[in-house]
């Protein structure tokens, strides 16, 4: 018998007991919903936890300070830095060498004078403006003046944001090296008088941006502005700074301020980099690398021992997770295996009846695993559909919970390998549940099944 | 060893007995109890003979048709079918034999309720390999052959008692069998419903040239045969033929 033909045999057979074929493929089918949800949500939580404790950036990733490292901290995850030591580009240059390492990504940073717009009052002419200020709508008083305040601004190459402690809460990242639009942080917001659920209100506003340089040994300042806008929110722990862009303006604004050390600024910075970002190609291999950053000058900070002893913890939760999901299937897998035996006992004479025609043992046996595995394969595309939606409602729920608490929501997305495990899943344990019955149906002696 | 060909089978057959039994004993054993059924059977049919097989409940003619048709492997004794010792046979060739060599016809038609009248005659072409197109073909012409033609797409519940038998018949034919192996075929049957069956199974031998091995208590079957056999405390004798003659179409001896 062909596959194709025993297919429509198992059809067939289903067909005629359709109630005992839905309420069958429906215990498959929840206990795939629930294997789906529960794993999607499992990883989804250990994704979440991590992501919480790598502030966002890759678990493998390291960061270097602008500091020599502290002997007596070795080994730590979290060491308290030595002396300050200017980080080059030489330095940089040669732990991109260190084997194991699949990127660096400088942090620079510069400090700057920041204006942040007023507040003018409701329905002034700055409001009716294409660019509305902070606090426009609704409010009826004087305008209100935000102090100003010195503050630096943070250069990273965010197209590697994935490998940074960054993670956008609202609006976009900047354009690619655009040296006029910025993100700020939740610091800022605060600063200008908003709350963590105001991000919207900034976005889209503009911010006056000072460089300083001394120009003569004494009091003679020179400012140079800039006019950025704000184009999104972000959380970061890349540098110490409300504002973080791409590194071209920071270039810009530290080589004003860096100038004036000719003129004798002894504070000026004496390099752009006051940190990096080492991105080792495993977390078994950032020991190593943080080792060879050390030799090379540098103090580094990587939560390396934190995050193996949290996802120790964190697999033993997605292991009961995924088994409480199993034993269900598990349990589906009984029902299937306890609706063929009976199908066998009823079609007893039907399959006497086919081997006396002709078809052999691994025909019927054929037959029955096929009918068990359309109902594992319907029942798990069908459960899988539903987990996913449950996922979904549950991530949204979820979502709303915390956003309404002030923290940021978590990517609500599934990858392509938990769907497409439980139906190969789903149809493998049915598969496997039909075996007994399909080889006591195969082993029937054809006389006695044929005179039944 | 198997003549699977029909060609060749047919040419073989012309040459040799289509069944020869020699010595076929046969026992089972029921709640430690033994049942010797058959005893030193012999028995030789030649191709395109109708046998027809009397006896009473329990006799053996069920266990006889079922070692003929190699549901059952025999004991002792040798049962040979079409060239093939039937004792000799693993369980693949045997399900083969089956296939290609005999056509079984039960009283309860044995037809599968999940499929329609045409499917249940595709099911044995579909069984020996044969491609969709090609056995709807064959079986539509099969069902017309046997006047049910306009009741292919009928469920066996929906047909009447001799419909159902005539697709089992059509059934059973669908690979060109050489045996015909058919156990009571008008026992649930009717006066009218009985003899269409009994005209039909005639005409198997007439027109293709099956050989036949029937278990009836129906005279009118019966009287078709051109052998009669007797099965009579596990031993199978011979009741004379119909015409009180001698047994046509016989070569053989029974035992």
């Amino acid at each position: 018998m062909r596959w194709r033909d025993a297919i429509e045999m198992a059809r067939r057979e289903l067909l005629r007991r359709p109630g005992r074929a839905i309420l069958t493929m429906v215990a498959v089918a929840l206990a795939a919903s629930l294997l789906t949800a529960l794993v999607a949500i499992a990883s989804t939580g250990r994704d979440r936890v991590l992501d919480q404790i790598t502030h966002g950036g890759a678990l493998a990733s390291i960061s270097v300070e602008a500091a020599a490292p502290n002997q007596s901290q070795e080994g730590l995850d979290n060491p308290t830095p030595g002396p300050p030591l200017a980080l080059t580009a030489s330095a940089l240059r040669a732990m991109r060498k260190i084997p194991g390492v699949t990127a660096v990504i400088p942090i620079l940073q510069a400090q700057v004078i920041v204006i942040p717009p007023a507040r003018p009052p409701a329905g002034s002419l700055l409001c009716a403006a294409a660019r509305p200020l902070p606090h426009c709508e609704g409010s009826k008083g004087n305008s209100s003046v935000v102090p100003i305040y010195g503050d630096n601004i943070v250069g990273a190459d965010l197209s590697h944001v994935g490998s940074l402690p960054v993670s956008l809460l609202a609006g976009n990242y900047p354009s690619v090296n655009s040296t006029t639009e910025v993100d700020v942080t939740p610091n800022y917001l605060t600063r200008v008088g908003l709350g963590d659920g105001a991000a919207h209100e900034v976005i889209g506003t503009d911010v006056e941006l000072g460089a300083f340089k001394v120009l003569t040994r004494g009091f003679r300042v020179a400012l140079r502005w800039s006019t950025v806008e704000i184009v999104g929110v972000v959380d970061q722990q890349a540098g110490s700074g409300d504002f973080l862009t791409y590194p071209s303006l920071v270039i810009s604004e530290f080589r004003w301020t860096a100038a004036g050390r000719a003129n004798g600024d002894s504070n000026a910075p004496q390099s752009r980099y006051t940190g990096a970002l080492v991105e080792a190609d495993q977390l078994s291999h950032v020991s190593a690398v943080r080792q060879q950053i050390a030799t090379i000058g540098y103090s580094s900070s990587a939560p390396e021992d934190v995050i193996v002893s949290v996802e120790k913890y964190l697999h033993v939760i997605e292991f009961i997770l995924t088994a409480i999901g199993v034993v269900a299937l598990a349990i589906a897998a009984l029902g299937i295996a306890n609706a063929l035996l009976a199908a066998v006992r009823e079609r007893r004479r039907e399959i006497g009846v086919m081997k006396a025609i002709g078809a052999r043992d691994r025909d019927v046996m054929r037959t029955f695993l096929v009918e068990a595995g359309c109902l594992g394969l319907v029942g798990g595309l069908v459960g899988t559909a539903l987990g996913i939606v449950i996922f979904f409602g549950i991530g949204d729920f979820a979502n709303r919970y915390l956003t309404s608490q002030g923290l940021r929501g978590v990517p609500i997305s599934i990858a392509w390998d938990i769907p497409s495990g439980a139906v190969i899943g789903a149809t493998v344990v049915s598969v496997l549940a039909g075996v007994i019955p399909a080889r006591r149906a195969s082993r029937l002696g054809t006389r006695e099944a044929v005179e039944a | 060893m198997l003549a699977h060909d029909p060609v060749r089978r047919q040419q073989a057959t012309m040459n040799e007995a289509a069944v020869e039994v020699n010595g076929l004993s046969h026992r089972y054993v029921r709640r430690e109890r033994v049942l010797s059924v058959l005893q030193d059977v012999n028995l030789v049919m030649e191709s395109g003979s109708y046998v027809s097989l009397v006896g009473s409940s329990g006799s053996g003619k069920s266990t006889l048709l079922s070692l003929l048709g190699g549901l059952e492997k025999p004991q002792s004794g040798k049962v040979v079918v079409a060239g093939a010792n039937l004792g000799s046979l693993n369980g693949d060739e045997l399900a083969h034999f089956r296939r290609t060599v005999v056509g079984f016809v039960f009283q309860h038609f044995g037809l599968l309720e999940a499929l329609t009248a045409l499917e249940n005659v595709e099911l044995a072409l579909m069984l020996n390999g044969i491609g969709r197109s090609v056995r709807t073909r064959r079986a539509t012409l099969l069902l017309g052959d046997v006047g049910l033609g306009d009741r292919m797409s009928h469920r066996p519940h929906e047909l009447s008692g001799g419909e159902r038998q005539r697709v089992a018949i059509a059934r059973a034919i669908a690979n060109q069998p050489l045996l015909i192996l058919a156990d009571e075929p008008t026992g649930n049957l009717d006066g009218e419903a009985a003899h269409s069956v009994a005209e039909l199974l005639s005409s198997l031998r007439r027109e293709r040239g099956c050989t036949l091995l029937v278990v009836t208590h129906n005279p009118a079957i019966a009287a078709l045969a051109d052998m009669h056999f007797a099965l009579v405390d596990g031993h199978l004798t011979p009741v004379g033929s119909t015409d009180g003659g001698e047994l046509g179409g016989m070569s053989g001896a029974m035992a």
